[in-house]
């Protein structure tokens, strides 16, 4: 990494929030930013170098999306912002302000788990389970724009998503289960 | 009460193709053996994991998520270079950016590299960017040792093969007239990267009592908690590790590495908690790797299917450090294992990853044993139930039937082009492994007067279902619901458990949680009999119920309101090893691939997996770890592939972009067929089932190819380009 890094960042990230008229330059130094996480709207002080997944994981403390490329290639970091899809490492958190993210532990908890999060459970579709996070939350999205997608569809949709542990024909069954109104 | 040896006879095997096992080992303390005459409450059956409702909430805390109070991040600064020397280093400018709170230094000036990613120091500051800041702030200065060895490879295919550094044919006598023929093939074999998606590494607080505390991505708590004390000169007790839970161990994270040792280090020059994880580059550097390997089989074998003669030669090139040796499989009747040389070199040290030197060495000696098969006009499936044991055959004639091989094979190798213009073939192969547990196992059981039931163990899960396996062993045992029972693993206060390497954790716990159960519902008889005023040896537990005399019975919990305030608790051993049924697993793989001609691209439409695992505890996550293994040995076979630049000695596939791992789009359909059975060499006659499912199915895959093609392909991964040039050089004569 080069001192440049350590210098401003120009920021520009399309909001109405007026920061990005002009290309704005932020940083260093912390910048305040709201987000909305799993239903509560939290407010951090954040480095506008900090990306989404580091504000969620070292800054908010949240465990459900996991870490492991860095680099927006595994999908182990998947979020839902805006009902979008996304690597939250790839995605600076000050883009992400004002927005609305969901988690796997928004939709549903141990106790109250998701259909899909019990689908994962009794098909499962989960070893190491570190994967599982973004795999189910990669699998919500897809379901949301299609609620009876078929195989190919699913299959699809979650090719961005690695699993090392190799589960995929798992969490296809376990997929497909729910697509299908089963349980 | 004196201690006797005693015999014990006990049916084991398969139901068909069991045998009575006779032993005098048996300590006759130790929990009677469950056998095939045993009838199953709860094993064998289809249990969900128990931590299934943890992690696919994101609520499972994983140690790369463990983030105590006044954390420091760490990272690490490796060598751009290959081989040299440190010349000079300055972390002067770095220790002073504000935020920095620890330097530490792994490779000191005058001290050799020896691979590209070699860990020179780590920095440890308030957060991951300011120490990335720090990291580019470091003076280095290399001297560059120009004579690295980067692929040894080149030089062992030049021993191997004279002159032709392409794999092929040396030498083939015989026709259609002799009675025996002669081949001799040679095969290769990439280098594989472990990537499991959690990282290597470990998060350090330093405790009140100038001990650790450890969250380890490990899959050897203990094997961790000796290493770090050792090098941090700490008495064992005082450092303590925790797993509970890991994502993901395929062999690389059994022991500390360099990581763990500087994040300790800088956790106690802080006084902080340091967190130091790998970054995806790093893991593709220098945390491990399957080793490359070159093959040179010459064998002979008759018209009758008989295998005469078998000589191989091997090479591994493990990088700067471990061990590439590879393992046939010596159980055909006339294979022998092969005269092998490691060739270091300039590369990422190797390590143990599932079934070490397996896959290399299966992929060469099957497809050697297949094209046999091919060149004598047998049937590759015939040729093999002719040179294995019963149980094999037996195993290759259920995969058969449920693969329909007959239906399928491909009469006209290379000339059957389907409607959609691709080549279709079916291959098979066969695989092996030991994994009958140690005697290094401690469970506790403890019996709760509300009835809930704990067991505890300080090993760690890696995704292979150990939680579950003891907890439900546990639950046979005493004849209760599964859900009363709750199983808190991964933590070394509690007993001592082997690393999960060599598919020992579940054959090495299970038979301790099956005799502390054991020893506890003793314990409960005895408080009941006592509390009900009958004598001892009057009560039994059954199903679940505590019978009395007189044919009443209390319930479970009824039984446990009577044990008084203090729970039982009882610590279960793992005895040794008696002799069993078998001295480990087998199991044989189907492939059915289709092949593009004309991109050469190949694409595995179903994979059928016949797999004993001695005594199934649980058949779902036992399935599951079947499946996994031939994801990952599908991964070996098509696309996996460590790619180094000859001269330079740089990894140019550093990421998951570069480094193919297989995805959602590549999935054929999976059958796994697990035959329970019982092993019968412990008290549960339970067999690792982690590393067998691997080994043997690039070797199918590229049996379906040369079914599907015509075409032995000689090398992994067979990637499109490789098999285009190899049709290529077929349809041109030159094989």
């Amino acid at each position: 990494m080069s001192a440049a890094a350590i210098g401003p960042s120009l920021v520009s990230n399309g909001k109405e929030d007026g920061r990005e008229a002009g290309g704005e330059v932020l940083g260093p130094g912390p910048v305040k930013i709201r987000l909305e996480v799993d239903g509560r709207v939290r407010e951090v002080e954040v480095e506008p170098r900090t990306t989404l997944s580091e504000c969620l994981r070292d800054l908010l403390g949240l465990t459900a999306p996991k870490e492991a490329c860095g680099l927006g290639a595994c999908g182990s970091c998947s979020v839902l912002l805006d009902g979008k899809l996304v690597s939250s490492c790839s995605v600076l958190a000050l883009d992400a302000e004002g927005g609305k993210i969901l988690t796997a532990a928004g939709l549903g908890t141990p106790d109250r788990m998701h259909p899909l999060q019990r689908s994962f459970v009794e098909n499962d579709a989960l070893q190491c389970g570190f994967c599982t996070p973004g795999m189910i939350v990669a699998a919500q999205a897809c379901l949301s724009r299609n609620p009876k997608a078929g195989p190919e569809e699913i299959r699809a949709a979650l090719s961005g998503n690695l699993c090392r542990c190799g589960t995929y024909t798992r969490i296809f069954e376990a997929v497909e289960r729910v697509a299908r109104g089963g349980r | 009460m004196e201690e006797r040896r005693q015999d014990v006879e006990i049916r084991a095997g398969f139901e068909g193709h069991d045998r009575r096992i006779r032993s005098r080992r048996r300590n006759p303390n130790d929990a009677p053996p469950w056998s095939l005459d045993t009838k199953f409450r709860v094993l064998g059956r289809k249990h969900p994991r128990l931590d299934g409702p943890e992690k696919v909430t994101g609520t499972a805390l994983y140690p790369s998520d463990w983030r105590p109070e006044g954390l420091c991040h760490a990272v690490i600064l490796r060598s751009p270079i290959p081989r040299g020397t440190v010349a000079a280093l300055d972390t002067a400018k770095a220790e002073a950016l504000s935020g920095v709170k620890a330097v530490a230094i792994a490779t000191r000036p005058g001290r050799k590299i020896r691979y590209q990613g070699q860990e020179i120091c780590a920095i440890a500051a308030v957060d991951r960017g300011t120490a990335e800041d720090a990291l580019a702030l470091v003076e280095v200065r290399y001297e560059k040792d120009p004579d690295f060895t980067v692929l040894p490879e080149e030089d062992a295919r030049k021993e191997i093969s004279g002159i032709d550094p392409e794999p092929r044919d040396l030498a083939e006598t015989g026709d259609q007239g002799k009675e025996e023929i002669e081949l001799t093939l040679s095969f290769e074999t990439q280098v594989q990267m472990h990537h499991p998606l959690e990282a290597h590494g470990v998060t350090v607080r330093p405790t009140g009592d100038g001990g650790l505390e450890v969250w380890a991505s490990t899959q050897g708590t203990f094997m961790m908690q000796r290493s770090l004390a050792q090098a941090m000169r700490l008495p064992p007790n005082k450092v303590r590790v925790r797993t509970p839970h890991m994502g993901g161990g395929f062999g690389s994270k059994l022991t500390a590495g360099v990581e763990a040792r500087l994040c300790a280090e800088l956790a106690m020059k802080a006084r902080a908690p340091v967190r130091l994880f790998v970054d995806r580059r790093g893991e593709a550097l220098a945390v491990g790797n399957r080793p490359s390997s070159l093959h040179r089989i010459r064998a002979r074998a008759d018209r009758k299917g008989e295998i005469l003669d078998w000589e191989a030669r091997s090479f591994g090139f493990p990088g700067f450090a471990g061990s590439g040796r590879v393992a046939y499989p010596t159980f055909y009747r006339g294979v022998r294992p092969p005269r092998h040389r490691d060739i270091l070199g300039n590369t990422g040290a190797g390590r143990a990853f599932r079934a070490p030197g397996h896959p290399q060495g299966f992929f060469a000696a099957e497809s050697m044993i297949d094209e046999l098969a091919y060149r004598l006009g047998f049937d590759p499936l015939d040729f093999r139930k002719r040179n294995v044991d019963e149980i094999y055959a037996w195993q290759i004639e259920i995969g058969a039937k449920n693969f329909d091989w007959k239906g399928r094979f491909n009469r006209a190798p290379g000339r059957r082009v389907d409607p959609d213009g691709r080549l279709r073939g079916v291959g098979l192969a066969l695989t092996r492994w030991g994994g009958l547990g140690s005697s290094r196992g401690r469970v506790l059981c403890r019996i709760h007067p509300d009835g809930r039931v704990e067991v505890r163990n300080g090993a760690q899960d890696i995704g292979t279902g150990t939680r579950t396996v003891l907890a439900l062993v546990v639950a046979e045992t005493l004849g209760i619901d599964p859900s009363l029972v709750r199983c808190e693993i991964g933590d070394t206060r509690d007993g001592i458990g082997p690393g999960s390497g060599g598919s020992q954790t579940a054959a090495t716990l299970a038979p301790a949680a099956r005799h502390a159960a054991w020893l506890a519902g003793r314990e409960l008889l005895d408080r009941v009999a006592e509390e009900m005023g009958t004598g001892p040896g009057k009560v039994a537990l059954d199903a679940g119920k505590v019978t009395l005399p007189g044919g009443t019975a209390l319930s479970w919990k009824a039984a446990c309101a009577k044990i008084g305030a203090e729970p039982i608790e009882a610590m279960g051993q793992r005895y040794r090893n008696w002799r069993g049924y078998s001295r480990g697993v087998r199991g044989v793989q189907f492939a059915a691939v289709a092949v593009e001609p004309g991109t050469g691209k190949v694409k595995v439409e179903r994979v059928v997996a016949v797999q004993d695992c001695g005594k199934v505890v649980d058949r779902l996550t036992a399935e599951s770890q079947v499946i996994g293994g031939v994801i990952q040995g599908i991964g070996f076979g098509l696309y996996e592939e460590r790619v180094v630049d000859p001269k330079l000695g740089r990894v140019l596939t550093t990421d998951f972009e570069t480094y193919r791992i297989p995805g959602a789009l590549e999935m054929p359909e999976i059958t796994p067929i697990l035959l329970d059975g019982c092993n019968g060499h412990s008290n549960t006659g339970v067999a690792g089932i982690g590393e067998p499912p691997t080994i043997p199915t690039s070797a199918a895959i590229a049996n379906a190819v040369r079914n599907a093609t015509g075409v032995r392909m000689r090398a992994l991964p067979m990637t499109p380009r490789r098999v285009f040039e190899a049709l290529s050089r077929m349809r041109g004569g030159v094989q």
